[in-house]
């Protein structure tokens, strides 16, 4: 992750995301799940880990204090230096996944390693001190993958990505890593693994999305307006307008927003999962060269359904402008403020907690307004 | 800031001397910990108050190395690459000590970094250095080399073995980065590791799982991690005779904890090697160098923990006593030096145990023209230690040890039998003894003077002192057992008769007093029952061959007491059901 968003962590807004969005539908999983141990995780959590250690201080993750492990935590992190360190605040070994995250979920096979098919075969295979560097990291990455894979399923899955969700050159990788892991969720629920999980996907957005993204989202929109009618009257109705191509120029940001919720539906749909949108909370945020963007984050609870897809259903919640919340700047000194403050302080010395004991930098303590 | 490229981006030829090349190719270091030692030793060096490992347990496909240390500047990594590796000498002193924690410098050969090789064969270092405030980042590679090359290379230094000769070692690339204090140290990263060694530690090959490898970490604390080496004190995790039965991944803790410049583990139980002045300063010296070593989250200490016998004493159980003075005459050559030895006898509480410490000190200004001193202990316990790794001796240099315990002691000419299982003893090399270390810091010369010196000290003091101490109390010991087991047996033995057929009897009399008797006409045992006792006649011919052979002559007179007592019922069932049910008797206490 750029240094530039690891000091967002404490941000009160994307805290209230945090805890008004991730945390509720973590808990009503939880409740639905009761007599297991704890939430299965995967998350993107860099270093602050504030998702990972809320959940632990709310109950939701398999941890022990005595021995400061949080088990059945997963974690992907492609910064060499910050993995030991994620590693060892989550105090177990196998917790992590190093690389980035859409290498490893879209994995496609070569000549040579299509051969071998399980771990121990890839294993085998790399004995061979004699193979070219590439073959060598070929293999090296199918392990991983295959060892991403065989974790599946997660009851809760965390994707919050720094950038764009279709983020050049090749706009649709990060969707297809989506795709991956509905499908892979989708086979452990073959075997009745899991029936219902939730997803939180965050993104940006700016005048800056690119283009090729736009054109794309067009289509799904375009598709959407001319195949269903409900769809078709329901735009006209609310953006008055008669075209798709208006809308995305006018209000891009509108036209985003209400449009990339539908590629996950799209993808939710080819894998048989029922898919109901729990909260759509976006808000402000200035780079450091004081660009504006907007983050955007999408709550997503998935359900095991053999019946017909509500894929419409959930294109005209996107669509509602009212079903998505835009969280405002929130003072410290509010009430709302020093609620979130509190409560991320308390996170925040667990996590150093953990911190201190292995001797790995703390995180500054949030300050309560007022 | 984006980083900039010093070597150009490209892989630029590591240069080593052709003498470490020849060690590397066959396999510098014993042992998965004797390499990874070498990266701790250059981050004891470095000043370092931390190191943390990660072997990525269980999956065992990626490995840091991170230390607090000052870092390693640019300009002498480019000279480990550039001029030679296993020819830059870090260390030209015996005093030598490092800036911060004055710590006395390990290294030499700077071969250090090369010690990955073993495990790996590609990394990445990021070094940030504190003082020049530079940091680099390059990434090293090891390229794996046919037999052929590795022989044209070893014939070639066989023919001229006193040329500095360079071989192609590797290749390397590196680049400049922005310097940040917060992470000043040196951070190593691989995810090449070897698949021989990820094999090794995942144990994944059918012998060991045939072994039923006892189940490994991951451990909360350094604690737990000794609890399953030496067995829970409460006795109820069984006591493994050897760390064979452990995984390798456990062998690489406990060698590595072993190695490491750290102090001695100081458990709830007490460790009574710690309760003597001469380890008590050493244990004060060691941690004022304020060195830690983290291994998956477990910080690691000396993983020695005495007593350590079958019984699970502990060293709550025992109280030192007061010292006594004894001497050892080392005779080398014309050399003839007098050694003061102080022995502290150690009582074991509620029991007859007695175990001892011996502590030395010895210093010569002149063995084979430079000094030479060391200092060390013995722990001498009757019975043997656990596990067998602990058993015998260890050389520590600048508090590293090199290589294992040696259970042969260092090649002890004389056949002492178990009582080599009984010594734990370690030597603390306090000056000299470099020259005796090969290139592998692992292993000594043999023919080294001071080597040969501290094994000729080693021989006298275990000869004359320890080993002589030792006879007697074990006879006394083994006949005590004997006793103990023959009481225990007869016990049950008169119980089960009891039970079988209502009679009481307090003891069994064997009676040497000789009657006249025909050889199978009378029965060799008498059942006294108003004396309470069995009497069975050893002289009685018909036994003669019968309790020949002293091993089984307890079991086979009972079974003869078993047989004359069945043999007293009319009815046969019930002749037979006596009989077998003395015979359960006694082969319950077999």
């Amino acid at each position: 992750m750029p240094a530039e968003f690891e000091k967002y962590w404490s941000d009160l807004r994307k805290h209230h995301k945090r805890r008004r969005h991730w945390l509720p539908a973590a808990v009503a999983l939880a409740r639905e799940l009761a007599g297991r141990s704890g939430l299965k995780y995967f998350t993107l959590c860099a270093r602050s880990m504030v998702d990972v250690f809320m959940f632990v201080r709310e109950g939701l993750l398999d941890y022990s204090a005595g021995d400061q492990m949080v088990r059945n935590v997963s974690f992907c992190e492609m910064d060499e230096e910050l993995f030991p360190e994620i590693k060892e605040l989550i105090g177990l070994e196998d917790a992590g996944f190093p690389g980035r995250l859409e290498d490893l979920a879209l994995f496609e096979d070569d000549g040579l390693t299509g051969q071998y098919g399980t771990i121990d075969e890839v294993s085998g295979a790399l004995e061979d001190e004699g193979l070219p560097r590439q073959s060598v990291d070929m293999l090296i990455t199918k392990r991983r993958y295959l060892q991403l894979r065989g974790s599946f399923p997660y009851d809760v899955i965390n994707l919050d990505f720094c950038g764009y969700y279709y983020e050049p050159p090749d706009i649709l990788r990060i969707n297809q890593t989506v795709g991956r892991f509905l499908e892979w969720q989708r086979e452990a629920a073959a075997y009745g693994k899991i029936e219902e999980f939730v997803i939180f996907v965050t993104c940006r957005h700016d005048d800056r999305f690119p283009p090729a993204a736009t054109e794309h989202l067009k289509d799904i929109a375009r598709a959407n307006y001319s195949g269903h009618e409900p769809y078709r009257s329901y735009f006209e109705r609310t953006r008055r307008l008669g075209d798709i191509e208006r809308w995305a120029n006018g209000d891009n940001e509108d036209f985003f927003l209400s449009v990339w919720p539908k590629e996950i539906a799209r993808l939710a749909q080819r894998c048989g999962w029922g898919m109901e949108i729990l909260g759509y909370p976006y808000y402000d945020r200035v780079s450091d060269g004081g660009y504006p963007y907007k983050i955007a984050c999408l709550v997503v609870r998935f359900r095991n359904v053999q019946s017909e897809s509500n894929y419409l259903q959930v294109a005209l919640h996107a669509l509602n402008r009212d079903s998505r919340e835009l969280i405002r700047e929130i003072s410290a000194e509010s009430v709302e403020g020093r609620q979130l403050t509190t409560d991320l302080a308390a996170i925040v010395e667990l996590r150093n907690r953990h911190a201190t004991a292995r001797n790995r930098p703390i995180l500054q303590m949030p300050q309560a307004g007022g | 800031m984006a980083p900039k490229s010093v070597a150009g981006g490209d892989w630029h030829p590591i240069k080593l001397s052709a003498a470490v090349f020849g060690h590397i190719s066959q396999g510098l270091y014993r042992s998965p910990a004797g390499a990874i030692k070498e990266l701790i030793s250059n981050s004891f060096d470095a000043d370092a108050s931390l190191v943390r490992i990660h072997t990525d347990f269980p999956r065992f496909e990626r490995f840091s190395c991170e230390d607090t240390g000052l870092g390693l500047e640019k300009g002498e990594f480019l000279r480990l690459m550039e001029r030679g590796i296993g020819t830059s000498y870090k260390r030209t002193g015996d005093d030598m000590t490092t800036s911060v924690y004055k710590r006395p410098i390990i290294g030499r050969l700077g071969i250090g970094i090369l010690a990955l090789a073993q495990i790996c064969s590609e990394f990445t270092i990021i070094s940030h250095h504190r003082k020049t405030k530079t940091a680099f980042r390059a990434s090293i590679r090891f390229p794996p080399y046919t037999k052929q090359e590795i022989e044209k290379i070893l014939k070639k230094r066989r023919q001229s073995p006193d040329d500095e000769t360079f071989v192609q070692g590797g290749e390397y690339t590196m680049e400049d980065i922005d310097f940040d204090d917060e992470k000043s140290g040196v951070r190593i990263f691989t995810n090449y590791l070897r698949e021989t060694f990820r094999k090794r530690m995942r144990n994944l090959d059918s012998y060991a799982r045939k072994l039923h490898l006892k189940k490994t970490g991951p451990y909360k604390d350094f604690e737990e991690f000794l609890a399953s080496i030496y067995g829970a004190a409460s006795g109820a995790v069984r006591r493994n005779p050897s760390l064979s039965r452990h995984s390798d991944y456990d062998q690489l803790l406990f060698g590595l904890a072993l190695a490491a410049p750290l102090p001695y583990f100081d458990g709830s139980d007490g460790n009574i090697a710690l309760s003597t002045p001469l380890l008590k300063q050493y244990q004060r010296t060691v941690k004022s160098y304020r060195f830690r070593v983290d291994v998956d989250n477990v910080s690691l200490a000396r993983p020695l923990y005495l007593p350590s016998d079958r019984e699970h004493h502990s060293g709550a159980d025992c109280s030192v006593s007061e010292p006594i003075d004894k001497q050892v005459d080392v005779v080398d050559g014309v050399s003839r030096e007098r050694v003061r030895v102080a022995l502290y006898p150690i009582k074991v509480r509620g029991e007859d145990l007695q175990f001892r410490l011996y502590e030395f000190r010895y210093a010569n200004q002149n063995v084979g023209g430079r000094p030479l001193a060391f200092s060390g202990y013995v722990f001498q316990q009757t019975g043997r230690l656990y596990p067998r790794e602990i058993q015998g001796s260890l050389v520590r240099i600048r508090n590293v040890a090199i290589g294992f315990y040696d259970p042969g002691i260092m090649g002890y000419p004389l056949a002492e039998g178990p009582r080599y299982s009984m010594v734990s003893l370690e030597l603390f090399v306090e000056q000299g003894f470099e020259d005796a270390l090969n290139i592998d810091r692992d292993s000594f010369n043999q023919l080294d003077g001071h080597y040969m010196r501290m094994q000729n000290f080693v021989y006298n003091l275990l000869h004359d002192i320890v080993f002589p101490q030792t006879w007697g109390e074990e006879k006394e010991r083994n006949r005590r057992k004997k006793s103990v087991k023959e009481s225990e047996g007869e016990r049950a033995f008169l119980r089960a008769f009891r039970d079988a057929t209502k009679e009481r009897y307090a003891r069994l009399v064997r009676s040497e007093k000789r009657r006249d008797v025909r050889a199978n006409g009378t029965s060799p045992v008498r059942f006294r029952r108003n004396a309470r006792r069995i009497e069975i006649d050893s002289w009685h011919p018909g036994l003669k061959k019968v309790l020949s052979r002293r091993r089984y002559r307890l079991l086979a007179e009972r079974i003869v007491i078993a047989f004359e007592r069945a043999a007293l019922e009319s009815d046969q069932s019930r002749r037979r059901q006596v009989f077998y049910a003395l015979l359960r008797g006694i082969l319950s206490r077999v």
